[in-house]
């Protein structure tokens, strides 16, 4: 019997249009999530597209969204005989329940099995196509199929199916059913959110994931490509017990279905409410004497109002008195609270929730779950009359069908806001509840409205209308991802004007300090714009609904245009006028008063550039040596102006007869000349010139070259509405508008796949860091090597405008305030202007004035600020070198993007980043300290020691800078705050290991990866320096200064550095400098055994058994062992280190051992009883696994 | 009033449920009699203004329904044959909704009326309990209760003493024939008794096709000394059937009773009975069946 029901469920699941439906749509996602370049999912850097990474990435995505899969073939099989209303039929048969329950489910399940199976299936085919980068497609292993098939997508089924089978058996109800679908979706969200913020909880959400996704991210977090491209997640530890709970849940679920199983009809009453038997018939037979109630009807338009109105005010109690609404309240309450208390955190230390941030979150956390509501509901409000057996006497009622669709559209609105408004109550108390009393409710309401609700109001009115066009529940919700799909891949291959991306408004982010700046035009516009659009389709609805029994599609639309009555006909004219004025005036921005590219277009162009013209890079071409520059600034109209004069020298052995001139993007040139010459070729798409000069320049021969600029910002573009020049808060360099000499390389393709596609050579990061013939240029840069700078700079009366150098003299001619800067000191040639309406804040030390210039309402960590730049400052002072400058400003800009840049004396510091961090808890990071000491730092690494234009440059700016701030933290917090930051680091640099685009570079010959010169980077200096000590590293530091600082011939290498390494450490530590710097060198230390015993003098006896591996690892991350000799810290703690935060009471004993076996025994007396020993505890060394360094000590 | 011509329908799978139907339907009680899937309720429902026919015309006094349903639904009362309800809804809530979506803009006399209706369907004391919670019966006055707003001229019902006790359907055919003396009401069922009870006209479908209408009484006439009656053995009917027009069998304790339609007495212990409505309907029924199995 079992079987035979069982088989009977596969038999109709697979032949049903659903499974159907199912396996296509699935297959269909996974194959174009391979196949098409710009969506793969889980490939990316030098990881396979075919990867068993990639896989595993792609099953358990797909295991997500897949969740739908067991609803509509798992969940349907115990709700399918009510909606057929065959139930009685089915139920009154003499079947056993356990065949019935278990039939089903079983039956159920292999369907659902199937359908999956589509994804794995896809991959595998889509592989295979010919189309794709064959570098990255590696060898295809069958059973790694099979494995993570079962291990993920059968397991994930089994999850979602039994979870959701026994939320169908218990309320048989559809809307349940999904709500948990979507809880699932939060839970798992909420979980990766925490995981981000809180790493110490990680282990324990990876073992709960239901989707085994965090488990997946824990388990593989440090694989390196080489192991991402060769390796599954094998079915131990964390990954086996996840799996095996939730079979095992899912197991208990399914004993419990069956256990509890009635045969029983659904209650559409909501299982409450008994049948109200009463009086049947008060009296039976009675004859009364009808009088049909008079009553006077209308259908003029007060009623019709009327009508509206009951219909509104019925919809809304529909949907609200909905337990399904409150599922979804709660569940968007889940998903964004924990993100206040826990999100935006950076090192650990939590912002002040500033409302902007605060609205970030909620945006975060609401990118899908508005998407499935108005799916959802779109589908159940269109369909609820008919659904409940209702519509044909609504639909026979002379109430107009206007009234109908309207008050559903208006219904789902409802839905919405809700959310939106709940969600931001709940920042709002949460603001409270963290003290903080600024509550921007114009921000709140502006933003919401523009980034929160309309956008999903203007898809549920193209979900309704999909609903009408359908006429049929699933294949409108179908049509709805359908069209997301279509949306995503038409921005993909460069269909992306958000003219035709239906709703898309362009992203307008706020900032504090320039509020909605000029995005607000552009968002009201486009509201309008796709209002329009929403109106028409809403139009369109009405005209397509038939009342009664469905029509087909073709005669409803052939019957389209002959049935608009003149209301709707102008409804649908203003919709369409309107639609097409607004959309006119879009067009005339972004098409018109600026240039519309596409992406792929865009990087055509940049390809044909790079064809064109990288020749130049190898001719020989003067070197800027003085700049000046006349710079206007408008902020109230986004733009600025430039005449500027160039002094430029022929550095080279040759003469020179021609310059070429190279201008940054959307520049407009007004004029440029150079003396004695004339220009040759303009060429002004790509924005290059050349000058002929009459009379060769000659080797040390100069020049002066004059150019006017303007760089304006029309209208407003389809994309890119960031710009550097702002209502308040401008901020933009010389990069952007300012001439440069020869070819620019900022233009040229970086991505490698990009590049293939393109026909172009692949190009190395950066030269080698041996080739000499780099030494002389500059990492920034050949074109220049340290110039003079002057520069006047106007902004409106009201804002400061800001550049390197000393503020000489500030008038005021009119509405334009004056300032000028000269710097007294050659610079690099790199600099900014800033402009806006600032606060200063400064004090005086040892002669040098230090300024902060914030936005007033940001105050909060400007004294800190201050400090942390009179502390660096004296220390770099004092161990590296004097500071070059008489002023150091730290100026804020918006946060239209969020880092800290270094110019000379003038650091530019995000609003985004420490001036809205809150610092109030003096066991947090303080990273606003950090940051200003990294920047700080950069006055040394950076503007007095540069580095040539070789591998190893950033370890010269990037890793000392860090080296110093490291310094600096430490003689302010203290070790135990060390350790925290670092264990931070050293996590980032090896979770970054596995995104590695070409491959791993040692330190020495980093290559621009962020993840090495910054997070690696200040692991090993930090290691150093314990191993070495503070004052001989210092030392190291203040040498190179000294051979180095403002050296351009040549310039600094890392080369430099390790010689003077090596001659102060000494040939002693030669072991060690080599595995530091010169390879990759990986540590696997952890203590296997700990116990102690209290001896007769009371003090007490410890013996460590631990275990020690050294490897070294190939730039893809394959690691072999070798014999190891280090000396690694041994501690013994009287407590947890992970509470520890100040003093060392708690360290008994600390010293280094010599460590020379793979296992070992090391035996201590200690003075009071141990409860933590540890080799190298506070992880100064890199290893993989840090966390098994520290054992609990046991007590014998 | 009811002026119904030519009226045609075809669906997607080729089913002919409308094969050019012609009626009229005056004031009054007007049944509709025909088995399952005679295409009862396609007609009810292409007058209710929910479905499309193919061809033909709807009249209703001066309202062309299929040019402008609107009109039609301004004076309709529609109770269709099988209804759900919104969980948690009250009757008295739900039938003021309805009042509103039928236009009963005064407040007042809306109240009024949904009282009156509740008090005339003997719901008044369920009034405020959630229809979902409703028997059968009390679910079927409800409906007839809605269908009864706004004064309506035209009133459908179809099918609606299905699955009720024998007194429900009795109180609710009291309810029907007092409704029925001021407006059209036309009484879709497959029940003959319906029909007997309460209709002075009637017409019997099949097929998509009228095969009959007139009055009740008419119809049995023309039936007059025309049906016979016997009681047979089980063995006996397979004989019997190739040999006599046989319009019911109906098994009795164990033996069989049929009625066969013959212009005299056909012997073989065959008895006179007086034609009822039942034999119309089940004569006109076989008729269309042999025709039909004849045309094929």
């Amino acid at each position: 019997m079992l079987s035979k029901i069982a088989g009977f469920e596969v038999r109709y699941q697979l032949f049903s249009p659903t499974f159907i439906a199912v396996f296509a749509i699935f297959f269909l996602l996974a194959f174009g999530g391979i196949t098409i370049d710009n969506i793969q999912i889980g490939g990316g850097g030098a990881t396979n597209i075919n990867s068993p990474n990639a896989l595993t990435i792609n099953l358990l995505i797909f295991s997500i969204f897949g969740a739908i899969i067991p609803t509509a073939l798992l969940s349907s099989g115990v709700l399918r005989d009510q909606s057929f209303k065959t139930e009685e039929m089915f139920y009154s048969r003499p079947i056993r329940k356990l065949d019935f329950v278990l039939g089903r489910f079983v039956g159920g399940y292999i369907a659902t099995a199937l359908a999956f199976a589509s994804v794995p299936l896809a991959f595998l085919i889509g592989s295979q196509m010919p189309w794709l980068d064959q570098e990255l497609i590696g060898p295809t292993n069958l059973g790694h199929f099979l494995y993570l098939y079962a291990t993920l997508g059968l397991v994930n089924m089994w999850v979602v199916g039994t979870i959701l089978f026994t939320v169908a058996n218990f309320t048989r109800s559809t809307i349940m059913t999904y709500a948990t679908f979507v809880g699932l979706l939060v839970l798992y969200f909420v979980g990766l959110g925490l995981a981000q913020n809180a790493p110490d909880l990680r282990e324990t959400i990876a073992l709960i994931d239901p989707f085994g996704l965090n488990t997946f991210s824990e388990v593989t977090r440090y694989w390196t490509v080489s192991e991402q491209n060769n390796q599954v997640m094998a079915f131990d530890g964390l990954f086996m017990q996840n799996r095996l709970l939730w079979i095992g849940i899912g197991l208990a679920l399914l004993v419990l279905n069956i256990a509890t199983f009635r045969f029983r009809k659904a209650s559409t009453g909501g299982g409450r409410s008994k049948p109200a038997t009463g009086p049947a018939m008060a009296a039976p037979a009675a004859i009364s004497d009808i009088t049909l109630p008079r009553a006077t009807t209308s259908t003029g338009t007060a009623t019709q109002i009327q009508q509206f109105f009951a219909r509104l005010n019925f919809e809304v109690k529909g949907v609200v008195l909905n337990v399904a609404f409150w599922i979804l309240l709660v569940l968007g309450l889940l998903n964004t609270v924990p993100g206040f208390f826990f999100g935006g955190e950076v090192y650990g230390t939590a912002n002040y929730p500033v409302t902007r941030v605060f609205i970030n979150l909620i945006n975060g956390a609401y990118s899908i779950i508005p998407i499935v509501i108005v799916i959802y509901y779109a589908a159940e409000l269109m369909w609820r009359e008919r659904r409940v057996g209702f519509s044909e006497i609504t639909e026979a009622t002379p109430t107009p069908s206007w009234v109908f669709i309207s008050t559903k559209f208006l219904a789902m609105c409802v839905v919405i806001i809700s959310l939106v408004v709940v969600a931001i109550l709940a920042s709002i108390a949460s603001q409270a509840i963290k003290g903080y009393s600024v509550f921007e409710l114009d921000q709140y309401f502006v933003r919401s409205v523009f980034e929160l609700v309309i956008p999903p109001v203007m898809l549920a009115a193209l979900a309704i209308f999909f609903q009408v066009l359908t006429n049929n529940r699933w294949l409108g919700m179908a049509v709805m991802l359908v069209f997301f799909i279509i949306t995503l891949v038409m921005a993909q291959i460069g269909f992306d004007h958000n003219l035709y991306q239906y709703g898309s408004i362009p992203a307008a982010p706020w900032s504090d300090m320039n509020r909605y700046g000029h995005f607000f035009g552009i968002s009201v516009l486009f509201s309008v714009y796709w209002g329009f659009w929403a109106l028409l389709l809403l139009v369109l609805a009405y005209q397509l609904w038939n009342r009664g029994a469905p029509q087909p599609i073709l005669k409803r639309l052939a019957g389209l245009f002959g049935g608009f009555s003149p209301a709707t006909a102008s409804l649908a004219a203003v919709a369409i006028i309107g639609a097409g004025l607004t959309g006119g005036w879009i067009f005339y921005n972004t098409n018109v008063l600026n240039e519309y590219i596409s992406g792929p277009d865009h990087r055509t162009l940049r390809a044909d550039y790079e064809r064109q013209y990288l020749y130049l890079d190898d001719l020989p071409q003067p070197t800027i040596t003085d700049t000046s520059y006349d710079v206007d600034i408008y902020p109230e109209d986004r733009r600025y102006t430039a005449r500027g004069s160039y002094v430029l020298e022929n550095k080279t052995d040759g003469p020179i007869d021609t310059l070429w001139i190279s201008y940054g993007e959307y520049t407009t040139v007004v004029s440029q000349s150079l003396e004695g010459a004339s220009l040759a070729t303009s060429d002004e798409p790509f924005y290059i010139y050349s000058f002929a000069l009459d009379a060769p320049m000659q080797p040390g021969e100069t020049r002066i070259f004059d150019f006017a600029i303007a760089h304006n910002n029309p209208g407003f573009r389809n994309s890119g509405n960031i710009t550097t020049v702002n209502y308040n808060g401008t901020f933009f360099n010389n990069g952007e508008s300012m001439p440069n000499i020869g070819f620019n390389q900022g233009w040229r393709l970086t991505d490698r796949q990009q590049r293939r596609r393109d026909g172009l050579e692949p190009i190395p990061r950066a030269f080698p860091l041996e080739d000499e013939t780099h030494w002389n240029e500059s990492a920034f840069g050949k074109t220049s090597d340290y110039v003079s700078f002057r520069t006047i700079v106007s902004t409106s009366v009201g804002q400061t405008a800001i550049a390197p150098g000393y503020l000489e003299r500030d008038w005021v001619e009119g509405d334009r305030h004056y300032f000028e800067y000269i710097m007294d000191r050659p610079i690099l040639n790199f600099y900014s202007w800033l402009s806006a309406d600032y606060q200063l804040a400064e004090r005086t030390r040892n002669g040098i004035d230090l300024q902060v210039f914030y936005h007033e309402p940001h105050a909060w960590n400007v004294e800190r600020m201050l400090t942390a730049s009179e502390d660096a400052l004296a220390y770099f002072s004092e161990h590296f070198s004097p500071y070059q400058y008489r002023q150091f400003r730290i100026l804020e800009f918006p946060a239209y993007a969020s880092f800290a840049q270094s110019f000379p004396n003038t650091i530019p510091f995000s609003e985004a980043i420490g001036f809205i961090a809150d610092l109030r808890d003096p066991d947090d990071i303080d990273y606003v300290y950090y940051v200003t000491a990294h920047e700080a730092a950069h006055q040394w690494w950076a503007h007095q020691v540069m580095s040539a234009n070789v591998q190893g440059g950033t370890m010269l700016i990037e890793t000392f800078a860090q080296y110093s701030a490291l310094m600096l933290m430490r003689q302010e917090y203290g070790e135990d705050n060390m350790r925290r930051f670092l264990k931070y680091e050293l996590d980032r640099y090896l979770s970054a290991r596995g995104s590695e685009a070409i491959e791993e570079q040692p330190l020495y010959r980093v290559e621009n990866q962020q993840y090495i010169h910054y997070r690696k980077g200040a692991v090993i200096m930090y290691a150093l320096q314990d191993y070495l000590g503070e004052d001989v590293v210092n030392h190291v530091m203040a040498r190179l200064i000294e051979e180095r600082a403002y050296s351009s011939r040549p310039y600094a290498t890392t080369l430099d550095f390790l010689r003077i390494l090596r001659e102060e450490a000494g040939p002693e530590h030669e072991q060690m400098i080599h595995d530091f710097f010169e390879r990759i060198v990986l540590f696997d230390l952890k203590v296997t055994d700990a116990t102690a015993t209290q001896r007769e003098d009371g003090r007490w006896d410890l013996v460590m058994d631990i275990e020690a591996h050294k490897f070294a690892a190939d730039g893809e991350g394959v690691e072999t062992e070798e014999d190891i000799d280090y000396m690694v810290d041994i501690g013994v703690f009287t407590r947890d280190l992970d509470g520890a935060i100040q003093g060392s009471d708690h360290v008994l004993y600390m010293d280094k051992h010599r460590i020379n076996e793979t296992t070992m025994r090391i035996e201590l007396i200690v003075d009071q009883e141990p409860v933590y020993a540890g080799i190298d505890p506070y992880n100064k060394l890199i290893d993989r696994n840090s966390d098994d360094n520290l054992s609990r000590v046991t007590i014998e | 009033m009811l002026e119904i011509k030519g009226l045609s329908k075809t669906y997607g799978n080729k089913v002919r449920a409308l094969d050019n139907v012609d009626l009229s339907i005056p004031k009054g009680m007007f049944g509709l009699l025909g088995p399952n899937g005679a295409g009862k309720s396609t007609l009810m429902r292409t007058i209710a203004t929910l479905q499309a026919p193919d061809a033909g015309t709807l009249t209703f006094g001066d309202i062309d329904i299929l040019k402008d349903p609107q009109a039609l639904r301004a004076t309709l009362g529609y109770l269709p044959q099988d209804f759900g309800v919104y969980p948690r809804m009250s009757a008295r809530a739900m039938l003021d909704h309805l009042a509103v979506l039928k236009g009963l803009s005064n407040g007042k006399e809306r109240k009024a009326v949904v009282t009156s209706l509740l008090e005339q369907t003997n719901l008044a004391q369920h009034a405020n309990k959630a229809v979902a919670s409703f028997s059968g019966g009390m679910r079927q006055r409800f409906g007839i209760a809605q269908a009864l707003l706004g004064d309506p001229q035209l009133i459908i019902v179809d099918e609606p003493t299905a699955g009720l006790d024998p007194e429900e359907r009795n109180r609710f055919h009291n309810l029907l024939s007092e409704i029925g003396e001021n407006v059209a009401v036309i009484l879709s069922t497959h029940i003959v008794e319906d029909v007997s009870d309460l209709c002075p006209n009637m017409a019997i479908m099949n097929g998509g096709k009228i095969v009959a209408k007139g009055s009740p009484g008419d119809l049995i006439a023309a039936l007059d000394g025309k049906v016979w009656a016997r009681t047979i053995a089980k063995s006996e009917l397979a004989g019997l059937r190739s040999k006599y027009n046989i319009i019911s069998e109906r098994l009795t304790v164990g033996q069989v009773k049929i009625h066969v339609i013959a212009d005299t007495n056909p012997g073989e212990g065959f008895e006179p009975i007086a034609a009822d409505l039942e034999d119309v309907y089940f004569s006109t029924i076989r008729q269309g069946q042999t025709a039909s199995a004849a045309a094929a």
